[in-house]
């Protein structure tokens, strides 16, 4: 059989038409995701709260229970914001894309969030002077640069950079560590950037 | 800027993040440095003065990082100025494979574990290093040579040969084990040479030629807290050209802006053959001694000095040697990855060669160093 120009067409019309459908299904199944993981994040986080309240309670939930609890629930809220990141750019990823399988959108997105999450302003929340450098790699992820400081009193140097050369719309954050904890943070300026935009 | 402090250095590497890198993706990753100098000297030994100077790259050095979880490698590639033995090239190539808890399997071209300070100029307090005299005892054989009679024959040793006896290879080939915890450090490593004698090999060879050799390095390192770490650990060859052995152990304190260090090394070399001016050549052993002392303070975020005390002391056939080296430096890092550092060196050589030779003299040593780290 020969492959003409009307064929071609016409099988790209026939794949977009049945693929459709898987799509659909796709946002359907992720916003099902969604709506599972909050609610259980809803009931987790209302059993640490029922947990952590009163003398009472307390003596009545041992310490490593609250600490599974306190994990669960920090993974939990991972989970969900790798979906609501998934939700927030799947659809026209998917459209777009030529791999069209939702598990490679869910490990794309999953990827994308885990080494760019230092991109959102809430991720610097817990990074203070004092934390560990392992908290600031959960908080963050792993720095896309760093440098063992040849200053005196500090050990490490991770910086977190969208562009070392663009000034106008690059993020730019920084941090110092002695002894493996936090020394200083330099944050994002992420209204700048934001006007900027 | 920081040494390689034992402890340091094994409880950092227990953390696959704490190396300082550009990262390219999640399996490769480049780190390295530039380190360039102007050094001037002028040495005064049994009357006879020199000076001299030298201006140039010293040192370039870029490590590939590769990451594949259980598995790690590293591969560094240098261009080292003066390097007499030619090795250029490839400075380390080793992988490691890391155990289910948490120990460390190592496979090929590796640092020796043993020692104070670091191998790079990134990790010192100075510019030179404690036990390196090279130029005053290149004076000193100079010296030596012109002496009417003296003739370091082939297969014999000169004062520079003594005193590289002392100091373990930098770098090795072999398989080594390492377990790391929070304050702890234990590694053992079964390697070609220790001292360079008859390396590339592990035994094995019945020809007469003498080029058969294995080593054993083993070393433990605690943290007692409060600042002070304890390090020890020995290197063990045996050479068909002579068993050598090495004990080296040392103590830091920190405490505030301060750094103490102090070190000290004992070693033992078989069946050395010595040939100095007119004198017979002998063969024996050679017993060394060396130390160090050594604090740095830091004055500002950017600023530290330190003071060092270091010394060899040689006890060979007819033969011996004692060195003293007084350093002071200033450290000034202009930013992050770019450190300024001045230092001025006092050294001190006597010599006695069983009467036939009893010299001593000196060599004061100016240095400026730029150091860029990436």
């Amino acid at each position: 059989m020969r492959i003409t120009s009307p064929k071609v067409w016409a099988v790209a019309l026939v794949a977009t038409v049945l693929s459709t459908p898987i799509y659909a299904a796709d946002a359907d199944a992720t916003a099902d995701r969604m709506a599972q993981l909050e609610a259980r994040l809803i009931a987790m986080e209302a059993r640490l709260a029922e947990a952590e309240a009163g003398p009472q309670a307390a003596s009545n939930v041992s310490e490593a229970r609250m600490v599974e609890l306190e994990t669960r629930l920090a993974e939990a809220e991972q989970e969900t914001k790798e979906v609501k990141a998934l939700a927030a750019t799947g659809g026209n990823v998917s459209q777009a894309s030529i791999l069209g399988n939702a598990a490679t959108f869910d490990i794309l997105a999953n990827s994308a969030w885990r080494n760019l999450r230092w991109t959102q302003a809430e991720q610097w929340e817990g990074v203070r002077p004092g934390v560990s450098m392992a908290a600031v790699v959960e908080a963050l992820g792993h720095p896309p640069r760093s440098v063992d400081s040849l200053k005196p009193r500090v050990d490490e140097v991770f910086y977190y950079e969208t562009s070392i050369r663009d000034d106008g719309n690059s993020l730019r954050g920084k941090i110092s560590f002695r002894k493996g904890k936090v020394l200083t943070v330099q944050k994002p300026n992420f209204k700048a950037n934001k006007a900027a935009q | 800027m920081k040494n390689k402090i034992a402890i340091a250095s094994a409880f950092l590497a227990a953390s696959s993040f704490s190396m300082g890198k550009i990262v390219v993706n999640d399996f490769l990753s480049f780190e390295g440095f530039v380190d360039s100098s102007y050094s001037t000297n002028q040495s005064d030994i049994a009357g006879t003065e020199e000076s001299d100077n030298s201006f140039q790259v010293d040192q370039v050095e870029i490590s590939w990082l590769f990451n594949f979880d259980a598995v790690t490698a590293q591969i560094d590639l240098e261009y080292e100025d003066g390097d007499e033995d030619n090795e250029d090239g490839v400075e380390q190539a080793f992988v490691n494979l890391a155990l289910s808890n948490g120990d460390v399997i190592t496979a090929g071209r590796y640092a020796s574990m043993l020692g104070f300070e670091a191998f790079e100029p990134t990790g010192l307090y100075q510019y030179s290093t404690a036990y390196d005299f090279s130029s005053i005892l290149g004076d000193a054989n100079t010296l030596i040579q012109a002496i009417p009679g003296a003739d370091a024959g082939a297969g014999t040793s000169n004062v520079e040969d003594e005193v590289d006896g002392l100091a373990t290879s930098e770098y090795v080939q072999g398989v080594k084990y390492t377990r790391t915890t929070d304050t702890t450090f234990f590694g053992i490593s079964l390697q070609d040479q220790a001292f360079g004698n008859d390396g590339d090999r592990l035994g094995g060879d019945d020809d007469d030629d003498s080029d058969s050799s294995f080593a054993v390095e083993v070393a433990g390192s605690i943290d007692l807290g409060n600042g002070l770490t304890v390090f020890a650990g020995g290197a063990f060859e045996d050479a068909d050209s002579g068993d050598n052995q090495l004990i080296n152990a040392y103590v830091t304190y920190e405490t505030g802006a301060w750094l103490f260090a102090a070190e000290v090394n004992v070693s033992e070399s078989e069946d050395v053959a010595v040939q100095i001016g007119g004198l017979p050549p002998t063969t024996g052993d050679v017993d060394g001694l060396g130390y160090l002392l050594m604090a740095n303070y830091a004055y500002s975020d950017v600023a530290s000095v330190t003071g060092r005390i270091s010394s060899l002391e040689f006890d060979a056939s007819g033969v011996d040697l004692e060195l003293f080296k007084y350093t002071v430096a200033h450290n000034y890092a202009l930013s992050d990855n770019l450190l300024l550092v001045t230092e001025i060196s006092l050294e001190d050589i006597d010599l006695d060669a069983d009467g036939f030779l009893d010299e001593d003299g000196d060599n004061l040593v100016f240095a400026v160093e730029l150091l860029f780290s990436f």
